[in-house]
């Protein structure tokens, strides 16, 4: 059992537009990326048990196997800089993902 | 340095002590974009999926296999804010272990008090961020509440943000303020005071608070009709 952290080499969310979060997990290692894809563990439903956000909240979640990344987006519950929002560039959302364990 | 050709391109550092390699250049194609392949821009696609990124020698990546496909219709990007209130906010620093576990408790209370103090004032928003317990992440925080993780210290800002004028932000946040510092709570040992504030004064006033209004694609008969472009010669300071 290992954490995503250990496996990724890079590993990061951000804006992707005032009312999105996107999530970046990229590898350096083919066989890295095929163990993570293929642990089924990167899932619309674990996404959104993770993030405690509606499945339908999630726009795309996509394996770009040519660049050996995946790519998670979600709609932010408030837009970048409005009143309540923790996180203008939401550059610090990743962390749950970081943690999830890959049997 | 980036090279084109008919082909593709290549990309590389001309600093040596840095290298591109196709994860550098595929974690480019990813950053805050909505789509690892599909990136919209003004009347186009650009089309990764069949992109291939190799390191043709150690730090030079070679991209080939891009497509840009035209949309029809040509759109272009709106983006506006508006003006929603003004703002006033404290920092504190909260160690006190009794206080930090009420902690949340007594901010809804101060708030309700707040509240009815301010009932004829204009509408205003009270947030309150507890930096340790799930100031980052807020309800998404996958450790709060988790009783093996309480804080020994939080840092606490709150903010109020009124729709009414910076002068009324003042005076509600400088009430929370007050308050908060002087708070009651049940099994309260320490009665002189539940903040310790970094700064004096300790309330800033932070001025107009703005949002995202308008985030719209709108098609344009040409891409230049909402951006004219007019030439005015001069010559020895004169318009010809």
């Amino acid at each position: 059992m290992a954490k995503l952290y250990n496996l990724a080499k890079l590993l990061r969310s951000k804006n992707s537009g005032p009312f999105e979060t996107t999530l970046d997990i990229l590898f350096d290692d083919p066989a890295q990326y095929r163990y993570v894809v293929d642990s089924g563990r990167i899932s619309r439903k674990i996404i959104a048990e993770l993030y405690h956000i509606p499945e339908e909240n999630i726009s795309h979640l996509v394996f770009f196997d040519a660049a050996y990344g995946i790519k998670v987006t979600f709609q932010r519950s408030i837009s970048s800089g409005t009143v309540g929002d923790r996180d203008v560039y939401g550059a610090q959302q990743h962390a749950p993902l970081m943690e999830l364990e890959i049997p | 340095m980036g090279v084109l050709d008919k082909d593709g391109f290549e990309v590389y550092a001309t600093n040596p002590e840095r290298t591109c390699r196709p994860i550098s250049v595929a974690a480019h194609t990813f950053y805050e974009k909505d789509h690892p392949y599909l990136l919209h821009g003004p009347g186009i696609v650009l089309n990764l999926a069949e992109c291939k990124f190799q390191e043709v020698k150690p730090g030079r990546t070679r991209v080939t296999g891009s497509r840009l496909t035209a949309t029809d219709p040509y759109c272009i990007k709106l983006e506006g804010a508006r003006c929603v209130g003004y703002r006033t906010f404290v920092i504190a620093g909260v160690r006190d272990p009794i206080f930090i576990a009420r902690l949340e408790e007594c901010e809804r209370e101060v708030e309700q008090a707040a509240r009815a103090f301010f009932k004829t004032a204009g509408s205003f928003t009270v947030n309150f961020y507890n930096y340790g317990l799930n100031g980052v992440m807020g309800s998404a925080e996958p450790h709060y509440g988790d009783p093996t993780r309480t804080p020994y210290e939080v840092c606490v800002l709150f903010e109020v943000v009124s729709t009414t004028s910076q002068q009324e932000a003042n005076d509600i946040c400088g009430y929370l303020r007050s308050t908060l510092l002087h708070f009651g709570f049940v099994g309260r040992k320490a009665t002189a005071g539940n903040l310790a504030f970094p700064f004096a004064p300790s309330d800033v006033p932070f001025g107009a608070v703005y949002e995202f209004s308008l985030y719209h694609l709108m098609p344009t008969p040409e891409p230049t009709t909402y951006f004219p472009i007019t030439w005015q010669e001069v010559r020895n300071g004169k318009a010809i």
